[in-house]
């Protein structure tokens, strides 16, 4: 009962406490005016509203202490809270001594004494916001915080890097329990940031019991009905959705409470729903991401030409001209390597490049376009390429290959046009029919 | 001022700017993506499938209906009255609108079927008619003006009264160079057309957009590009030393005055140091063989003819310039058209299509895209007295026949239709923005994102229009 009455009287300390900062503000905006308006008539007004300010701060500071006694509340943040508390009640007290008798003080003494009290107060009242509303309540949504990507969850190149606590459980638990479960505001001794300390539990246990999600107190604190005293989240808070109740069913009982499960396990209504709630970005996007700008430059500064095709891949179309190519291809080539997954056009034509530094350009793997015409390139090399599976266009004008040799292009699927112009294949051989009839486009001269 | 983009003098106010300029304090804190290719930011927007463009531009307006647009209905009404039906109370030039007597004119010339698509081709064009399995016919083309430079002016500013940027300056401007030492958008003239109708300089114009995104007019000769040669005993590196000095004292300037033309200047001066090389190289036609001559015609050989300028054209593609914009005029037949037109088709008939054969030989047709057509087209009827053997055709904006060719659009296909008079669009009709519109598409960019603030508005090139034309693209 006594523990009621606490709670109660102490929950009026965020109403009150704007008391003392609306009075403590006033009485220095006052004094101000005072010095700087010389209107020493209304001294006795700064002397008034500090006097109240103090007042006011010291039940404030009161209710402050019942509040933090009625539990969930702890931490460094609470002890900043507390101390900065009273040091505003305090400074308060003695600036309204000072003010009343201000003759007999220096001039500069009263202004410190004021600067302080409002210093105070904002940090009390800082750390107090901090607390009832979450660290990062007032800087999340501030430009370039970096905070708002975090609360859209981590980037992901593809659905099935999704795991379930990470990325479907704890954003749920972000937005629904942790303004009161978390470090510095461990109600009923919770604490929800992560896995561990979610299992840990709370006063009353474990919540989480793995394989049995109706026995876990974390179901069915949110199952009860809304009016019920053990509901949660509790105080009006927004309760979760039936899909939310759901997911963390799921996972505590088919999914063992599993944090590293991944989300394709569970059911298709489930993942359909979890899906747009994702930052899924796609492998290519995450290329795109990832581009090393610096490095392009520098290839710039070797004579390359580099052109992005597509921002929202990252694909390149990358030129090496012949008059900077001339005899380094090869050692030019291997700077490429960084950023060979990013190369969806190249261009070697007439540097030289040989048979040898085909198996380089065969790790190209995203290559549509490659122009590697009037070059000493044979049929040795050119099984290298084979492999490149997303190959469109290949021109070997001017190259040692013959038809025995092209007969590995067969392999890619993605090919639609081949350049053989002044090589020695001929156009009625077998090999050049069979694949134009299988929609290559093979061109010779004209 | 027809004539100001001409020569190396006003290359220091032409082309692109050099990143290295720009940037020259601090080249390592550079974080755009795009800004390595010197274009904006952002651009391309999406994947493209064209890297360089030809656009032969066939000024007068050359007739479609004794060209492409087959109406073998027309020989029957040979002779007789348009149908008022037809013409709809359209409004006419008024070159003809006092003509008492608008008689159906069909083609003096005799049309086949060509190619595995079985293209109609007139016999003018015998050379082009071999390749129009590579073509894409669109033969619903609209326009809005009628008379030739607001007509030409709007094919290439978008706009018909002049003050806007060419489609070429807008794509130096989106996407930049790929070579650094040549010119992204470069312009050739025949010199071996009829001049009957005049072409200036601001086809090929910056409008409003930052000067070096004009394009650079070569001049139709034997030196493409004046004073490339250094004085004598003057070698290039008192030249570079020269420039090194010259650009200390234009950024003492800059520093004082924070014009933007400064830096572009300094660029120009750059710019021209490296074209001092590579346009000898580039316009160096020793290297071509017989066989490339004989391919494109005995012309080609005389340069600024517009088949060497087909060839040159070639070669600027080679070394990756951007957009290439040739003009042949002639096309204006309002009378003696049998003759003009043979005349004007002999003359570029050959070389364009050796230019088509060439890039495909070569594979650049796989990401260049080619332009083939005028400004509007020709009145179905006859203008001036129909003989039986002579006729003139009249500007027509209601419908005529453009080609593309290359990268990402259908190759033997024809889009779009008129009636059996030639005269209006029955199906699919493009109109000069559409066509915009699925040029900058091509090369990755959506043409309403495309866009430059000026006089307090964004401006672009399609105005408020344009449809990508989806038919044509594969």
């Amino acid at each position: 009962m006594t523990q009621d009455i606490i709670t109660f009287i102490g929950r009026f300390h965020p109403l009150w406490v704007h008391l003392p900062i609306g009075f403590l503000i006033i009485a220095v905006l006052l004094k101000g005016y005072v010095v700087l308006g010389k209107r020493p008539v209304l001294q006795e007004a700064v002397s008034f509203a500090l006097l109240v300010g103090a007042i006011s701060a010291l039940v404030a500071a009161l209710l402050g202490f019942l509040l933090s006694r009625s539990g969930g509340y702890e931490g460094d943040l609470l002890d900043i809270h507390l101390i900065a508390g009273w040091s505003t009640v305090l400074l308060a007290g003695i600036a309204w001594w000072v003010n009343k008798n201000e003759d007999r003080i220096p001039i500069k003494l009263n202004y410190s004494i004021l600067g302080c009290l409002i210093l105070t107060l904002s940090i009390t009242g800082h750390f107090g916001g901090s607390l009832t509303h979450g660290e990062d309540y007032l800087t999340a949504y501030a430009p370039f915080s970096g905070m708002q990507d975090e609360s859209k969850g981590r980037v992901l190149a593809t659905i099935e890097e999704a795991e379930v606590f990470t990325d479907v459980i704890q954003p749920v638990l972000r937005s629904k329990c942790q303004s009161c479960h978390r470090p510095g505001k461990s109600k009923g001794e919770l604490n929800m940031v992560s896995f561990e300390t979610l299992l840990k539990g709370g006063e009353n246990g474990p919540v989480i019991i793995s394989l049995d999600g109706e026995k876990s107190e974390l179901i069915r604190r949110v199952m009860l009905p809304e009016d019920h005293d053990d509901f949660m989240p509790s105080e009006g808070k927004k309760p979760l959705t039936e899909e939310e109740i759901q997911w963390i069913t799921w996972w505590i009982e088919k999914g063992n409470a599993d944090p590293k499960i991944s989300i394709l396990e569970a059911d298709e209504d489930l993942i359909e729903w979890a899906k747009p709630r994702l930052n899924i970005l796609g492998v290519e996007k995450m290329l795109a991401v990832s581009i090393d700008t610096v490095h392009l430059r520098s290839l710039e500064k070797i004579g390359f030409r580099v052109r992005v095709l597509s921002q929202e891949t990252g694909a390149l179309d990358i030129v090496l001209p012949s008059e900077v190519a001339t005899g380094q291809v090869s050692e030019l080539l291997k700077t490429l390597l960084p950023i060979k997954d990013h190369i969806y056009w190249l261009s070697l034509a007439e540097t030289g490049i040989q048979d040898s530094d085909l198996s380089l350009i065969a790790q190209f793997s995203n290559i549509q376009r490659l122009r590697i015409e009037n070059n000493p390139i044979s049929n040795a090399g050119i099984s290298a390429l084979k492999n490149l599976s997303r190959l469109e266009v290949l021109n070997l004008n001017g190259t040692k290959v013959s038809s025995s040799g092209l007969e590995a292009l067969a392999e890619i699927k993605s090919l639609r046009s081949l350049f053989l112009w002044n090589t020695t294949v001929n156009p009625h051989d077998e090999w050049v029919i069979k694949i134009s009839s299988e929609k290559v486009k093979v061109v010779f001269g004209a | 001022m027809t004539k100001t983009s001409l020569g190396i003098g006003s290359l220091a106010l032409g082309t692109l700017m050099g990143m290295e300029k720009i940037f020259a304090a601090n080249p390592e804190t550079l974080p755009m993506l795009s800004e390595s290719a010197n274009g904006l930011e952002g651009l391309p927007h999406f994947m493209p499938k064209a890297k360089r463009i030809i656009y032969l531009f066939q000024a007068g307006g050359p007739s479609q209906l004794d060209l492409y647009d087959y109406k073998p209905k027309l020989v029957d009404l040979h002779g007789q009255e348009l149908p008022a039906s037809v013409r709809d109370g359209q409004r006419l030039t008024g070159m003809s609108a006092d003509q008492s007597s608008f008689p159906m004119t069909s083609s003096a010339f005799k049309f086949s079927q060509y190619g595995q698509s079985r293209t109609w081709v007139s016999e003018l064009m015998p050379h082009t008619a071999e390749i129009v399995d590579e073509l894409c016919f669109i033969k619903s083309m609209q326009t809005s003006q009628i008379n030739h430079d607001p007509a030409i002016t709007f094919f290439q500013t978008g706009h018909q009264l002049p003050g806007r940027p060419s489609m070429g300056a807008w794509l130096s401007y989106g996407l930049g160079s790929d070579n650094q030492n040549l010119p992204s958008f470069i312009v050739l003239v025949s010199k071996d057309a009829v001049q009957d109708q005049p072409l200036y300089s601001r086809l090929w114009g910056n409008g409003f957009l930052p000067s070096q995104y004009q394009g650079i007019q070569f001049r139709s000769g034997k030196d493409p590009v004046l004073y490339l040669g250094n004085p004598e005993n003057y070698d290039g590196e008192d030249r570079r030393e020269m420039l090194d000095y010259l650009k200390s004292l234009n950024e003492v300037q800059f520093d004082t005055y924070g014009d933007p033309e400064i830096s572009a200047r300094i660029a120009q001066y750059e710019m021209a140091f490296r074209m001092q090389t590579s346009v000898p190289d580039v316009t160096d036609m020793s290297k071509e063989p017989d066989w490339v001559y004989e391919m494109y015609g005995e012309e080609s050989r005389d340069p600024g003819t517009y088949a060497a300028n087909c060839l040159l054209a070639r070669k600027l593609i080679e070394q990756d310039v951007k957009f290439v914009q040739l003009y042949h005029q002639g096309w204006d037949h309002h009378g003696n058209l049998p003759n003009g037109i043979k005349n004007q088709c002999e003359k570029t008939d050959q070389a364009t299509a050796a230019l088509i054969k060439d890039l495909k030989q070569r594979g650049l047709l796989e990401d260049t895209l080619v332009v083939w057509g005028g400004e509007f087209g020709r009145t179905v009827y006859s203008q001036g007295t129909l003989s039986p053997d002579n006729y003139g055709r009249d500007h027509h904006p209601r419908s005529f026949t453009k080609w593309m060719c290359g990268a990402g659009v259908k190759p033997g296909f024809t889009y779009g239709e008129t009636d059996d008079f030639g005269y209006n669009v029955v199906k699919d009709p493009v109109h000069v923005h559409d066509l915009q519109a699925t040029i900058l598409h091509l090369f990755g960019i959506d043409h309403e994102r495309l866009t430059y603030k000026h006089q307090g508005r964004r401006f672009r090139l399609t105005d408020v229009e344009g449809h990508v034309v989806k038919g044509i693209l594969t």
